[in-house]
């Protein structure tokens, strides 16, 4: 599948909707608000960033170097991610081909929140 | 009839070339070094551009922005370049923030909670916040440097990030290798003129 911005940004607005079966329930994964992060009441949340635009394209040149990027965070008290690890890294693979990589992963000691960082960039 | 062909200065061009397989080490880590001058200022000027507040402790699931303090700590401390790992004619290195320094420093999402589970060297139990306080002060906690600047950059749950090693990266990618083809090419024109060849 080639690299498609406004589909990787679809992706990635879909996984936050659809549903995944964690312990027997089904459940969505929640989204952070502006300022709003930590949810002691919920095991995992996300955070979708688009946090880079440069470079519009233009008609002389179309290939242009890492045009677009964003990142995608996944905190989980679930060392394993609670079962949205895959999921993300699945839609990821599917809409962005091999332009993303998992930046980091670290565990908070004052949360004890796991966090996953992958950051995708689109040419 | 057999054709002969002369060709001159061959001996120069010879000359020129196992001079430039000599110092083709050489050149490669000059260069790369002027590209992570440039690298490193782009983080430095990144990190200028941090948003900060006032500290406050983020309440509630609240997020924050770094302190000034914080902010400060990379500033001052500022950014490194790696040493040199040499390979034959691969040279590699990296720009970041020092991994072994610690600063002390107020940082936590929350306040807090008396533990008992820091065990001075006299055997005594004592609470992390006293633990702390014989450390560093009161109200302050040392942290390492490298957490603080993957925090801002990465965000956590009780911070923004951030990404400004991504954006520096960016931005300053192809500056840095502008810089280093054009002190290449000089150090290659330069050979070439002290040992008689022509690179045209």
């Amino acid at each position: 599948m080639p690299e498609c911005w406004e589909g990787l940004v679809t992706a990635m607005k879909q996984i936050v909707k659809l549903p995944i079966t964690t312990g027997g329930k089904e459940e969505t994964l929640p989204v952070a608000e502006e300022q709003w992060n930590t949810r002691p009441d919920i095991k995992s949340y996300g955070i979708i960033s688009f946090d880079y635009e440069a470079n519009a394209l233009n008609g002389d040149s179309l290939k242009l170097d890492r045009a677009y990027e964003g990142s995608f965070d996944l905190y989980s008290y679930d060392k394993t991610g609670d079962g949205w690890i895959e999921l993300i890294e699945q839609k990821l693979a599917e809409f962005c081909g091999s332009c993303w990589s998992l930046n980091s992963h670290q565990r908070e000691t004052e949360t004890s929140l796991h966090h996953w960082e992958w950051i995708f960039q689109v040419r | 009839m057999p054709y002969v062909m002369e060709i001159d200065g061959m001996a120069a061009l010879s000359e020129t070339l196992e001079k430039l397989e000599k110092d083709a080490p050489r050149v490669a880590s000059m260069a790369l070094y002027q590209g992570a001058k440039v690298m490193s200022g782009e983080v430095m000027a990144e990190i200028s551009r941090i948003k900060t507040e006032p500290f406050h402790y983020a309440k509630g699931g609240e997020t924050r922005l770094p302190s000034p303090e914080e902010k400060e700590i990379l500033m001052t401390r500022g950014v490194g370049v790696a040493p040199f790992d040499k390979n034959g004619f691969e040279v590699d290195t990296s720009v970041g923030l020092d991994t072994d320094g610690y600063v002390p420093v107020e940082w936590n999402h929350m306040h807090v909670k008396a533990r008992t589970n820091y065990k001075l060297i006299n055997g005594e139990n004592v609470t992390s916040s006293k633990a702390s306080l014989l450390k560093m002060g009161k109200g302050t906690n040392e942290k390492p440097l490298a957490v603080i600047g993957n925090a801002i950059n990465s965000g956590t749950s009780f911070m923004k990030k951030q990404p400004f090693v991504r954006n520096a990266a960016k931005n300053g990618g192809p500056k840095a290798m502008k810089v280093m083809q054009d002190f290449i090419e000089a150090e290659f024109d330069k050979t070439t003129k002290e040992t008689g060849g022509n690179n045209t």
